[in-house]
């Protein structure tokens, strides 16, 4: 086991070090770069930017090096010095920027996961184990309902109902005189009044699909031979379901863990924006827009990390729960 | 009940309801088993057998009506009626796998891929017998060697998928027999294996029914194997017993045209056959919504018109022992018109 998780972890670097550059090579992609952006920004707004200044800038950043010299300049800053670069937008280092929202970022996918979780499987096995029952209808109608909805607008509707309840909105993470404090017990409990409508905001989706995989899979293994053979040996049924069908059933899920983690990141963009949260998916957005190279290779980069990062997790997980995949035992 | 009797079906249904009609996958059969002895019961594909050895443990699916007497005779014990017991009571987990277990077809998926043999052995051995775990775990080593696993010490933490399925199938008695049971069903052990490991699998089955002494309830297809194996033997047509008999009365003297059409479709070592294997003509219909009359009058080439397919056939014993479900012998039409003369 522990040397499949070494294998694992060294397969990783690699994998990094080719996300990394395919990253970078992406948000090169688009025509021009961050200055004629900025300059067109500037001339449409009627002020016009002497030349030369520009011409120092592209000096300074090094846009007009070969695309390989720029992206060894910026991974091995990262690498050797943990520096990102420079977010000529917000005329901050990138590492600032990632540090103040990555946090949060993970913060709300946590909880966000952990609900996900909490809430689909209990469902989805009772939703199984008691198919075609009123109570499966509902399980099934709140599910397709859920799927269906789009993320912004129960955001809305909950933000109006948080309204008219508490008479707060409950936007953004913290209340107003949070925001800037340091970490305290007060601001904790103030975070977590607020985390709720996001997660659930950002979770419903994520949850209702989970709950129909979870039904259908249990259903598959429900109906396997062995779920009998235990049967017969005299298992009370309580006991055989969770140890035998539903440990099954939870291989499909446990080997997405990966990537629902990005897409809980990357999804929850328009729900950040509408909630005005503090997390990653506007900076990223807005990074994009106006061609902020670094800061979007940045967030990119430490997206990638975090899928591979899930991947891992899931492939160990995995392993636990699936003696088959258990490789590099010698048989 | 008699002592030599461990079980007894009496008239023992299961109809499942479908959205098409009620499906009478199992219609009244009767039969008992004799302690120690082997009970063959013998039929094609979809006749009800399988769903017979299901009732006997209330493993039927969840749509599905057992009904009828299913008596269990424990040694020193008053006899049970499984059939009355809930499927979900303590009464029958402590029936299942103690005095009656079951071995099944496919012995690549009767077992749970995620835990090691040992896991899943053990398990039964934890259930019924005792609670200690290195006494479970040697018990379940002494199996697997009485089963012929080589080296069980260290086999048995292995998982399913690194047995073969002659070794899996071996588990799987192992399993079985690890409390004493005082009835082992097994349902089409050998089917999935290939001819040598079946002659094995066999051979070890006889071989403990000697050593532990229980009855085996055997459920097969093939008529070879019941020859090797069972004392008396059950021939199921559509959901009924049409033919009852011990063993070299079925092979020497059936009654039934449907065991004689089976009989005839085997190959006979030592005859030279003359063109083709004889073939029952057509399928076992799906008992939906059935006529009455005799199931098989529409495959039978001795079909009686205004009998058969009028009358529904009742059993009547044509010789000592041998019972049979067909109006082409005279005990049989005498219990007919006994019956529907009494209901006149």
């Amino acid at each position: 086991m522990l040397q499949f998780i070494a294998k694992r972890f060294l397969i990783m670097i690699p994998t990094i070090l080719v996300i990394s550059f395919l990253a970078f090579w992406i948000i090169q992609l688009p025509p021009g770069d961050f200055l004629t952006s900025y300059v067109a920004q500037l001339e449409e707004m009627g002020d016009t930017i002497d030349p030369q200044v520009i011409e120092n800038l592209r000096e300074e950043y090094g846009l007009d090096d070969p695309f390989l010299v720029q992206y060894w300049k910026w991974i091995s800053g990262i690498v050797f010095r943990g520096d990102f670069g420079y977010s000529f937008e917000n005329n901050m280092r990138v590492s600032m920027l990632i540090n103040e929202r990555l946090y949060l970022t993970i913060i709300v996918s946590l909880f966000t996961m952990v609900f996900t979780y909490a809430v689909a499987i209990p469902i989805g096995i009772y939703s199984a184990t008691h198919q075609y029952s009123i109570g499966d209808y509902t399980a099934t109608f709140f599910g397709f309902v859920g799927m269906a909805t789009p993320n912004f607008l129960l955001a809305l509707v909950l933000m109006y109902v948080a309204f008219v309840w508490t008479g707060n909105s409950l936007v953004g993470l913290f209340s107003p005189e949070y925001i800037d404090a340091p970490w305290s017990w007060g601001k904790f409990v103030d975070m977590m009044k607020h985390i709720l409508v996001p997660v659930v905001v950002i979770g419903t989706a994520g949850t209702a699909g989970l709950l129909r995989v979870m039904r259908g899979q249990l259903l598959d293994e429900l109906r396997k031979q062995y779920v009998i053979t235990a049967r017969a040996k005299g298992v009370g049924e309580r006991t055989l379901l969770w140890k035998y069908p539903v440990r099954a059933s939870l291989n499909p899920i446990v080997s997405t863990i990966g990537w629902s983690l990005t897409g809980i990141f990357s999804g929850s963009t328009i729900t950040a924006i509408v909630l005005n949260l503090p997390t990653q998916g506007p900076v990223m957005y807005n990074a994009l827009k106006s061609q902020d190279m670094y800061l979007a290779g940045g967030f990119l980069f430490i997206l990638a990390i975090l899928t591979v990062v899930g991947t891992l997790i899931s492939d160990i997980l995995l392993a636990w729960l699936d003696p088959r995949i258990r490789v590099g035992k010698e048989a | 009940m008699n002592d030599d009797v461990v079980l007894e079906l009496r008239d023992v249904k299961v109809h499942f309801s479908t959205d098409e009609g009620t499906v009478k996958a199992v219609d009244g059969v009767s039969f008992s088993m004799t302690r120690g002895k082997t009970m063959g019961l013998v039929g094609e594909s979809g006749c009800g057998k399988s769903v017979t050895s299901q009732a006997i443990l209330r493993l039927v699916p969840a749509n599905g009506k057992i009904s009828g007497a299913i008596l269990l005779n424990r040694d020193g014990q008053e006899p049970v009626d499984i059939g009355a017991l809930d499927n979900h009571s303590q009464d029958i987990r402590d029936i299942r796998g103690k005095d009656i277990s079951m071995i099944f077809q496919e012995p690549m998926t009767s077992f749970s891929p995620l835990y090691t043999m040992g896991n899943q052995l053990m398990e039964t051995i934890l259930l019924h017998q005792t609670p200690d775990k290195s006494a479970a775990r040697t018990q379940a080593v002494e199996m697997l060697r009485k089963v012929g696993i080589a080296d069980p010490a260290r086999r048995i933490d292995e998982y399913p998928h690194e047995f073969s399925g002659g070794m899996r199938q071996r588990v799987m008695i192992a399993m079985a027999l690890s409390c004493s049971p005082e009835i082992l069903i097994a349902d089409e052990p050998t089917t999935a294996l290939d001819v040598t490991i079946q002659a094995q699998v066999l051979e070890l089955m006889q071989e403990l029914q000697k050593d532990f002494g229980m009855s085996i309830l055997f459920i097969t297809h093939d008529l070879g194997v019941v020859a090797e194996m069972c004392d008396e033997v059950c021939v199921m047509y559509l959901g009924k017993i049409v033919e009852k008999a011990p063993v070299e009365e079925i092979f020497h003297n059936p009654r039934h045209p449907y065991t004689q059409g089976l009989l005839e479709s085997i190959p006979k070592i030592g005859h030279k056959t003359e063109g083709d294997l004889k073939s029952i003509e057509g399928v076992v219909p799906v008992p939906i919504n059935l006529k009455p009359g005799c199931g098989f009058c529409d495959r039978c080439e001795h079909k009686i018109e205004g009998l058969c397919d009028t009358y529904n056939v009742p059993t009547a014993e044509v010789a000592p022992g041998h019972w049979a479900r067909c109006f082409l012998y005279p005990e049989v039409v005498e219990a007919h018109n006994k019956a529907v003369g009494g209901e006149e």
